[in-house]
């Protein structure tokens, strides 16, 4: 009996799924999501206005009283990324002179560009929060970008200037199309070498997402958010092709709060449901569904009440406009928190590495170890 | 010293004096002018590159703000940081101008974007540095109307300078011209009557590839050289064929047209055109074979292929005069395959894109011989990149990164990885391996023997008659698109932005299957609509022949058939499914 209890318990130790158990306490991918343009914790965490992500809130951990201190988006998010306030210029668009979260990746794992993404509604000089200028990282280490019109599309700019971009495609063609190549690779199995993908399913899956990123329907936008919208659909085609450890996706139509409060709840509500679509695309991937944690943070509060014309500015000294809240949810978590205290922006990036079991000698925040599971 | 690698200083040697012997007469390009930089590009560069590079970001490293430093000083600086910038051989192709010039125009990838446009006059005056304008005279470009020219044995051809002209002037009477001919194949006799012509006239009088190069001189300076190939053979005129009928390749004989195939596929980087395959089909093998391997454009397709595999291009394409003029020397030499990958590797783009440490270690394995590199060499290697001597094994003792890329390149054992790659295109890794002392011994005899040996290998039965499949390159099945397609080779740019796009995505046929998506949806390809098809499986089989070079199986027949007449497919689907099938991805 003993003998038998000792080989089912060795059998148990190769089974996929009691590593899979392990795991659970390592994030191996995870996606960051900078909230820009200001949001309130109140917002995130309300059930009308954000319901996915006061879902995550519940199903995971909430981080408040962040404190956000930055002047505007851009310094806000650059603390974010690099754990330190250097006071960057907003307005001159500067690249932070310290390693990013992206950077930290990439060197410390040794990843190729494409396992580390810094996907923007902005782009420009905007992008410039991808990499720093320190001599030992900067370019070297600096994540793949993706902003607009996506990260395929991109470098096929010119490409598709020239020859027009493709009707999207028919969605009975596809099914022809599984048939017609499956018939070419049975006809052919016994010359063909491995390493050939057409007519697999994980290549259709691809093939599928890099198309809905450069047809003609890709250049329609609509909702309230659209710049958003665009950075949304790039970063739901890297997570589907590429599969990164780090995706970081900065959004800013929250920006919106300075015309109308209405536009302001539109675009957030519109910005929760891309959420749950990320997660959903994650879910789907055997190779990334529990093992992708999902950090959600604003770069900034706004004001506890809107002005007499609908306006949500940021200008008052209430508590929604000081502080910022973080959820986070998936693998590497505590099961309970037990974070006390006001915080600091400059903490999330330590942290986040962290989750990835990565040091980031140069912040000066630190990692909030009270939030991450014991290892 | 062994024979081996007597013959390969021997070809290198012939690569490199053959420019630099008859270059003695003339003097270099100018170089970029002082005055000039601190007048009209500074300011430019203060505007634009400042920000990043003077906080030193990126491998421009401008001069740091210093106290007490005076701005004059800081722009000496500044112009000397730029100049390793510059190419004084092919001033339109230096790092300065292409890192801000739109990536749709020709430009890099850059991380601070980009700033110029072609027509716009910050272009004009960067161009003028880099060539070497003086704030008193602007260098004379040379200009041709055609960069490639063709023609037949014993046919008169003319090779025409007159564009050439004088940016500080109208007339072109005071510019003097100065030719050469820089390569020629091997059995030709053919030389310049007269090198100071305008306007040259030559008859060659053999098959291959003959290339001139033209500077001009103002009288004050002398431009940077441009080449112009002519190629030399008996050429087919090409027709296009209405998109509804067939192309009459039904007629050809099927084994025929599969071993064509494969041959312009393997020499020349892309399948034939139908009118080509027509023409070709019946020629004897021998015929057929030389024909191939005498134009130039093998040689490119080749060179440009290893350049790609060694991630020389964008940013780090080749800027020595050795790989610059190797695609044109390739066919009139035949050389040997550890020449042409060691011109590139010895090519200083070759370290800055394989920096010293890991990422060197690892190309030197991977890259230049054949296995991943071991613990023991990562280690070296990392010692190197901290400036200290390490010990390579097999190699000894090395005092940096460049003394051991020199070391390897000269070894035994990069030169038998370097040939088995050329064989492994032509046949199974097996049988590479089986041919290869051969091929080393042919090397060693001289570039006739490897000419013929080559030629023997591509007339063989084992070759012509191999089944199994060999997934095409990046390039070779982006040219084959075009080809297949659009009936038209890509241009150099075109080719750069779509293996920049593919290489970043995993997998292959995905990122494949959508650049053929939007060939199909460009306009430029030639497809019918469904009534313009007259005889269904007619066309589809004529669509077969052209693309994988046999007829389709009944099953096939079916299923196409199918698809053609589905209101979701369509010509367009058909295309698309035998272009984005697993048997096209291989031949």
């Amino acid at each position: 009996m003993t003998r038998a209890v000792a080989t089912v318990c060795l059998l148990l130790a190769f089974v996929p799924g009691a590593h899979a158990k392990d795991n659970a306490k390592e994030a191996k991918h995870v996606v960051m999501i900078i909230l820009g343009g200001g949001v309130r914790t109140e917002d995130m965490l309300d059930d009308e206005v954000m319901p996915v992500l006061a879902a995550m809130a519940k199903e995971g951990r909430v981080v408040k009283k962040i404190a956000s201190g930055a002047p505007d988006g851009y310094a806000a998010a650059a603390r974010l990324l690099t754990g330190r306030d250097d006071k960057l210029d907003g307005a001159a668009l500067a690249r932070p002179p310290v390693p990013t979260l992206c950077e930290y990746v990439r060197q410390a794992r040794d990843l190729p560009p494409e396992k580390a993404w810094f996907v923007s509604c902005d782009g420009g000089d905007h992008l410039h929060l991808a990499a720093s200028t320190h001599p030992r990282f900067g370019s070297v280490f600096a994540p793949s970008i993706a902003h607009g019109m996506g990260a395929f599309a991109q470098p096929l700019q010119s490409f598709l200037d020239k020859l027009g971009r493709p009707v999207p495609m028919d969605p009975d063609a596809w099914g022809q199309l599984r048939a017609l190549r499956g018939l070419s690779r049975q006809l052919m199995s016994v010359w063909l070498p491995r390493s050939v993908d057409a007519g697999l399913p994980r290549s259709e899956a691809v093939e599928r997402a890099l198309l809905r990123e450069i047809d003609r329907k890709s250049l329609l936008v609509d909702g309230p958010n659209p710049k958003d919208v665009r950075a949304f659909r790039a970063a739901r085609n890297v997570i589907e092709i590429h599969r990164p450890v780090l995706t970081v996706l900065r959004l800013g139509e929250a920006e919106q709060a300075q015309a109308s409060f209405e536009q302001y709840k539109a675009v957030l509500r519109a910005n929760d449901t891309w959420i749950g679509r990320l997660r959903k695309v994650v879910a789907g991937d055997k190779a990334m569904a529990g093992r992708t944690t999902f950090v959600v943070v604003a770069d900034r509060g706004r004001n506890e009440k809107p002005d007499e014309k609908g306006r949500l500015g940021e200008d008052d000294a209430s508590k929604q406009r000081g502080f910022v809240a973080l959820v986070a949810v998936g693998p590497g978590l505590a099961r309970r928190s037990g974070l006390k205290g006001p915080r600091s922006l400059d903490d999330v990036c330590p942290t986040v590495a962290r989750l990835l079991g990565i040091e980031t000698p140069h912040a000066s925040g630190r990692a909030w170890m009270e939030l991450l599971a014991a290892r | 010293m062994g024979r081996a690698a007597l013959a390969t200083l021997v070809a290198l040697l012939a690569v490199s004096l053959h420019a630099s012997a008859k270059e003695t007469f003339l003097p270099d390009p100018p170089q970029a002018d002082r005055d000039f930089y601190e007048k009209r590009v500074a300011p430019w560069i203060e505007a634009n590159c400042a920000q990043c590079h003077r906080g030193g970001g990126g491998a421009l490293r401008l001069c740091e703000e210093e106290p007490g430093l005076s701005e004059r000083m800081r722009r000496h600086t500044d112009y000397a940081r730029l100049l390793p910038f510059i190419n004084r051989k092919a001033p339109w192709e230096s790092r300065l101008l292409l890192k801000v010039l739109e990536p749709g125009e020709g430009g890099d990838p850059h991380v601070g974007g980009a700033f110029v446009a072609p027509d716009e006059p910050d272009y004009d005056a960067l161009l003028d540095f880099v060539s070497g304008a003086t704030l008193t005279n602007l260098p004379p470009e040379v200009f041709f109307e055609k960069n490639e020219l063709r023609g037949k044995p014993g046919e008169t051809i003319a090779v025409d300078g007159r564009g050439s002209y004088d940016r500080d002037r109208d007339d072109m009477d005071g510019l003097t011209y100065f030719w050469e001919l820089y390569a020629r194949p091997a059995e030709s006799r053919v030389i310049i009557q007269d090198r100071r012509a305008s306007r040259l006239e030559f008859k060659p009088d053999t098959g291959g590839s003959y290339v001139f190069r033209l500077r001009v001189s103002d009288g004050k300076v002398w431009s940077a050289p441009r080449a112009v190939t002519v190629e030399v053979f008996q050429h087919i005129k090409l027709e296009k064929t209405k998109p509804g009928g067939v192309t009459g390749l039904a007629k050809a004989e099927i084994r025929n047209l599969a071993r064509l195939r494969r041959l312009y596929l393997d020499v020349l980087g892309r399948p034939p055109t139908p009118p080509e395959a027509i023409a070709e089909e019946r020629k004897g093998i021998k015929f057929l074979v030389k024909n191939i391997m005498l134009r130039a454009e093998g040689g490119r397709a080749w060179v440009e292929e290893v350049a790609i595999r060694f991630g020389l291009f964008d940013d780090y394409r080749p800027v020595s005069d050795d790989a610059r003029d190797l695609a044109l020397k390739i066919p009139a030499e035949g050389t040997p395959p550890h020449v042409v990958e060691g011109v590139l590797a010895r090519d200083p783009s070759f370290l800055r894109r394989h920096p010293p440490g890991r990422p060197l270690a690892k190309a030197i394995g991977e890259l230049l011989l054949g296995r991943p590199p071991s613990d023991a060499e990562v280690l070296a290697a990392i010692e190197l990149a901290d400036g200290t001597p390490a010990d390579i094994p097999g190699i000894g003792t090395v005092p940096d990164s460049r003394a051991w890329l020199v070391k390897v390149l000269d070894s035994r054992a990069f030169r038998r990885a370097a040939v088995l790659r050329r064989l492994g295109r032509f046949v199974d890794s097996g049988d590479a391996r089986k041919r290869v002392e051969r091929a080393l011994g042919a090397i060693n005899e001289g570039q006739q023997e490897w000419t013929a040996f080559l030629s023997d290998l591509l007339r063989s039965e084992r070759y012509l008659n191999r089944k199994r499949l060999r997934p095409k390159g990046t390039v070779t099945f982006l040219r084959s698109l075009f080809v297949d397609l659009l009936e038209r080779k890509p241009t150099d740019r075109e080719l750069a932005a779509l293996v920049r796009a593919v290489k970043t995505l995993p997998g292959k046929s995905a990122a494949f299957a959508a650049v053929v998506r939007v060939l199909i949806d460009s306009g430029e390809t030639p497809l019918p609509l469904l009534v313009e098809i007259r005889d269904g499986p007619a066309w589809i089989t004529d669509r077969f022949l052209r693309y994988l070079g046999r007829k389709p199986r009944t099953q096939e027949m079916k299923l196409y058939g199918q698809a053609l007449l589905h209101p979701g497919g369509g010509p367009e689907l058909v295309v698309h499914a035998l272009l984005t099938s697993p048997e096209y991805m291989c031949r």
